[in-house]
């Protein structure tokens, strides 16, 4: 058991009887009365995301997760890992990746979260390197500074990025914001 | 401390805003006060912690003062005030008429943040005669001289409880007749948040007041109009504060001041009433014994003081009054340091 006032970002506590995600986290002092915890949690088994207000002093259970390796292999409906020790497979359902989910690049490992035996989130790192799989031609003539265009890397999605990116390039994208950062030189 | 040479303009205007506040209740005949930032007998609010600090110093130097001081004084226990309140209401007592007070505020133990430190400026004012819609509309007139462009909307918390959860706040109030208080009927409530479909987990410990609490910062606050003043009007009579109440309403008289989503300002008709007032200073040290915080000693001056004046007061955060007015997006913005 923990303290409402001790609820970080990014720690993972049960909220009736789920284990959800703390998204965002802000504390509140109403000009009267006791102090509150105001946080989004998101639900590390479906993905649903849910607005609550916590008593700094009342009690929060926090879940028991931990960590497993993973390599990811493919996605369909969800996305699927094999533990690269038991070879064994296991998924992850598609809306509780909905935001990591574009980042994941075949073949790679990850630190996969575990609950109760069941994998609940994966970690992907601040910024990831992807190959440009599809860039349209800059349009002729277009010398505006600052113009972009949309390209797709290979994971799938697609990224905002300057006109002078092609296909095949490689570029850096922080995973937080979904924002290209930089073109990579091999 | 890189950003302090660009933030001397910043503090320029900031000094520009509060020589308005002072001009707007100087020109009004306010008394300008100053009340100690140290007191011996701290405010009752019992959710609210205080720094405490100790006077060394010889016992000769007792009885010095010229007026109560004794040798008892000597190594005694001193707190930083988180409140200007009771000296301020200590005047109005005493016959001051309408007065303010521009002053720094301490309160330990809430979260340091982007609106928030452990050390803040404090408007507070007075006015006599006066219920919470005559300080309301001093308060609008203030922020007008004070910069404020966009006019404010007033909202009661009934209409932004229907708004934006469905839920009829009054009807989980009961307003009996002759009973010193409306009480909050928390099963009605319970079920009422249950039935509006919110995912807020009720606990069977929460309180009326809590899950008021609970509901307003999860799904009201959050949603009140950011492009213009607010004044929420019309808080719970349940809420207990020193406010008085609406007479046959479940409200109290009360409201509070949202300037881009953000609370600056919190206003009472004041509570006179000496029974009243003293139920709320023995509530709120059996709430601190709940809660297991120190016990400290009850302002026995306040509470034997002469019998409050008609009045209403408005606490207003300087430091985010002027945040807003300057769109800075933290305190340390607009203050020369942060302790």
């Amino acid at each position: 058991m923990i303290k409402g006032g001790s609820i970080e970002k990014g720690m993972y506590i049960l909220h009736k009887g789920d284990p959800y995600l703390v998204a965002e986290r802000e504390f509140v002092n109403p000009g009267k009365g006791a102090a509150f915890t105001r946080c989004k949690l998101k639900n590390a088994k479906n993905g649903s995301v849910l607005k609550e207000t916590i008593k700094t002093s009342d009690n929060v259970e926090e879940a028991n997760v931990y960590d497993r390796d993973g390599q990811y292999l493919y996605a369909d409906e969800n996305f699927h890992f094999m533990d690269i020790e038991t070879y064994d497979q296991f998924e992850i359902p598609a809306a509780v990746l909905s935001e990591t989910g574009g980042y994941l690049m075949e073949g790679e490992q990850y630190r996969i979260i575990m609950w109760e035996s069941e994998p609940i989130d994966v970690i992907i790192p601040m910024k990831i390197v992807a190959k440009v799989t599809d860039a349209p031609d800059a349009v002729k003539g277009d010398t505006v500074t600052g113009a972009s265009k949309t390209v797709v890397v290979e994971t799938g999605i697609s990224v905002q990025v300057p006109i002078f990116i092609k296909t095949g390039d490689k570029i850096r994208i922080n995973t937080e914001t979904g924002e290209y950062v930089e073109r990579v030189n091999d | 401390m890189s950003d302090l040479p660009d933030r001397i303009s910043v503090l320029r205007r900031r000094a520009g805003i509060i020589a308005a506040l002072r001009h707007f209740f100087d020109q009004r005949g306010y008394l300008a006060v100053e009340t100690p930032q140290l007191c011996r007998t701290p405010i009752p609010e019992a959710h609210i912690e205080l720094f405490e600090t100790h006077r060394t110093g010889t016992a000769d130097d007792a009885g010095t003062r010229g007026d109560s001081g004794t040798a008892k004084d000597v190594g005694d226990t001193l707190w930083l005030l988180p409140s200007p309140e009771y000296y301020l209401k200590q005047l109005l007592a005493a016959g001051s008429g309408n007065l303010y007070e521009i002053t720094h505020s301490f309160r330990d133990g809430e979260a340091i943040g982007r609106h928030h430190d452990v050390e803040f400026t404090m408007l507070e004012f007075y006015t006599v005669d006066a219920d919470s819609d005559r300080s309301l509309e001093i308060t609008r007139d203030l922020l007008r001289k004070s910069g404020e462009a966009t006019p404010p909307v007033t909202r009661t918390m009934q209409e932004l409880w229907a708004q934006f959860v469905g839920i009829d706040l009054a009807a989980t109030i009961h307003v009996v007749p002759n009973a010193p208080l409306p009480t909050g009927n928390r099963e009605r409530l319970a079920e009422a948040i249950h039935a509006a479909g919110l995912s807020l987990a009720v606990s069977p410990k929460d309180s009326w007041e809590d899950l008021f609490q609970r509901v307003f910062l999860t799904y009201v606050e959050p949603e009140l109009p950011r492009d213009r003043p607010v004044f929420v009007v019309d808080y719970p009579a349940p809420v207990s504060t020193l406010a008085r109440l609406r007479p046959g309403t479940p409200w109290a008289d009360r409201w509070e001041l949202y300037l881009g989503g953000v609370e600056v300002a919190n206003c009472y008709g004041e509570e006179t009433d000496p029974e009243r007032i003293e139920r709320f200073f023995r509530e709120q040290q059996r709430e601190k014994q709940l809660l297991g915080r120190r016990q400290h000693p009850v302002n026995n001056a306040y509470l034997s003081a002469p019998r409050l004046p008609h009045c209403s007061g408005v606490a207003l955060g300087v430091d985010r009054l002027v945040m807003h007015l300057l769109g800075a997006d933290t305190m340390g913005e607009v203050v020369t340091f942060r302790p």
